[in-house]
């Protein structure tokens, strides 16, 4: 079976379910205390902390929107000054050619343009958004991630057999379901 | 607690207040232009605190956990600032050119400013924002206050006209509308400052709190910065003779590089510093943010009165701003200690968040 770097679901693995994001978090401490690495986190909303345990912290996204402000705002700048300095220049009231004040707005916008863009482009990519489609999806129950379940997903380790380990780790019933994921 | 802070903030406002009684001896417009840029900054701080504590009253959030008790001794600082205003209104000819009669006969518009009118504008500014103050002070930090929303209406409208009297009249042939939101935008940025500077290092914040202030404190730059900028976008745009001479005043000489240095200080480089998150977080970075903020807003009161009168900087200004900040942790630090907390901090802080 092939692994795809980044999706993983094509490896077997555990799904675990949770009633709430809590649970969730001290079970992913617990996973991680053990060892797992590769896990995968799927919830209805954005629970704060998780990406700190994954070890995803979002370095990336904030320097392509900070890149992405810096480039619109000269060549917005930049746009208003080639047309009003040297392509055409215009003499408006007696005031500069370089009218920098009245440039400002107009820059500001085309800087706020790009940085919507490229972040959210950025932000797709990062999603792997234009995949619509994951095996993950086939795990029995999956669906409720998008509804009020709070589910982690664990690789199955190679040549191990963690079975007993994860029944340790996350005691079944108390809101806690635990599903084998199919390859 | 030690005396020694009273005793330090008590000799600084005798200092200061002794340099410029010494001065008035002798330069007494000098004194007083220092005197009413310095007192621009000073009196922002309850004014702003009070805008923002009704605003906390409105919305909530954990922010208030950390930056109340902050904010509500700052709104202390009221009365003894009024006070420190009586010297400007003693001797109002020699910083207002409507209150002499020679340059006041052109003006059209001597049926706003004349002095007895200008007293009661300000008889009615004081016993309003000490209604509101008293309000505040009186009731039990976790209550909701009934007067918020009616209070940041009040304060607005007082707030602008008060801008409008004690600072815009001093160039009595200029007017521009949008001048008493920029202040009352550079009042809530310098008491946002202080209160999470306070909060900060009283030790008091968790690391969400501080990202809270930090994004609170990037709005506030942002506002400040947006009104500034649109009033001298629109006076540069218009060209006028009668508008942009206050611009000519504010961006010749020195004055030009102190108008270059506030839009660095409090707007490029703390609005820079603020989107960082790890500035953001950390108890160091957001003091010294802090810090920065509070001393350009000082500079950008004396940007805004000392160019329009005679004589431009003068060196009483610091010296007020000294006497008068002095005054302010007098009182501060006397209520402080006459009145000691008696609750814990913490179940306060639970008390506010909920609130």
């Amino acid at each position: 079976m092939s692994v795809q770097r980044g999706t993983g679901h094509s490896l077997r693995g555990r799904m675990a379910a949770f009633d709430d994001p809590d649970a969730m978090l001290d079970a992913l401490r617990r996973l991680r205390r053990a060892g797992f690495s590769r896990l995968e986190v799927y919830s209805p909303y954005a629970v704060e902390g998780v990406d700190e345990l994954l070890d995803r912290r979002p370095r990336a996204l904030p320097l392509i929107v900070v890149a992405a402000g810096l480039l619109g705002a000269v060549g917005g700048f930049f746009l208003q000054y080639w047309g009003m300095v040297l392509s055409y220049p215009l003499n408006i009231g007696g005031r500069p050619l370089n009218s920098w004040p009245a440039f400002g707005p107009s820059t500001f916008e085309l800087a706020a343009l790009a940085i919507l863009l490229a972040g959210f482009l950025a932000f797709c990519k990062f999603c792997r958004l234009p995949r619509l489609y994951d095996p993950i999806f086939d795990a029995p129950g999956f669906e409720l991630a998008s509804q009020d379940r709070f589910l982690i997903w664990i690789a199955e380790r190679e040549g191990r057999d963690d079975g007993e380990l994860l029944q340790r780790l996350l005691p079944e019933g108390e809101g806690v379901r635990i599903d084998e994921v199919p390859a | 607690m030690s005396r020694r802070p009273l005793i330090a903030a008590f000799g600084a406002a005798l200092i200061g207040g002794a340099i410029c009684a010494v001065g008035a001896l002798t330069d007494p417009q000098a004194v007083l232009r220092g005197w009413l840029a310095s007192f621009a900054f000073w009196i922002g701080l309850p004014l702003g605190a009070m805008m923002l504590l009704f605003a906390h009253d409105l919305t909530g959030g954990r922010w208030g956990a950390a930056a109340v008790p902050a904010l509500r001794a700052m709104v202390a600082f009221l009365p003894p600032m009024l006070l420190l205003l009586v010297p400007v209104l003693a001797l109002l000819p020699e910083l207002y050119p409507w209150a002499r009669a020679a340059e006041a006969a052109h003006l059209k518009n001597r049926f706003y400013l004349n002095a007895p009118f200008f007293y009661g504008r300000t008889a009615v500014y004081a016993m309003v924002w000490l209604g509101l103050a008293l309000a505040i002070l009186l009731r039990q930090e976790r209550a909701r206050n009934p007067l918020a929303a009616p209070g940041l209406i009040l304060l607005g409208l007082t707030v602008t006209f008060a801008s409008f009297d004690w600072f815009m009249s001093i160039e009595p042939d200029w007017g521009s509308s949008i001048y008493g939101m920029m202040i009352v935008g550079g009042q809530l940025l310098g008491a946002l400052a202080l209160a999470t500077l306070a909060a900060v290092l009283g030790g008091r914040t968790d690391a969400g709190q501080r990202h809270d202030l930090s994004s609170l404190l990037t709005t506030a730059i942002l506002l400040w910065f947006y009104l500034s900028f649109m009033q001298f976008l629109i006076v540069w745009q218009e060209n006028l003779p009668q508008e942009i001479t206050w611009y000519v005043a504010r961006l010749s000489g020195g004055w030009g590089w102190a108008a270059a240095l506030g839009a660095l200080a409090q707007g490029a480089l703390p609005f820079a510093a603020l989107i960082w998150w790890p500035v953001k977080r950390s108890r160091g970075g957001l003091a010294a943010v802090c810090l920065l903020l509070l001393a350009a807003h000082l500079l950008e009161c004396w940007w805004l009165i000392l160019p329009g009168l005679a004589g431009g900087f003068t060196w009483y200004a610091p010296a007020a701003a000294l006497a008068m900040g002095g005054a302010c942790m007098t009182v501060l630090l006397w209520r402080l200690s006459t009145r000691p907390a008696t609750r814990p901090v913490g179940r306060l802080a639970e008390e506010v968040g909920h609130g």
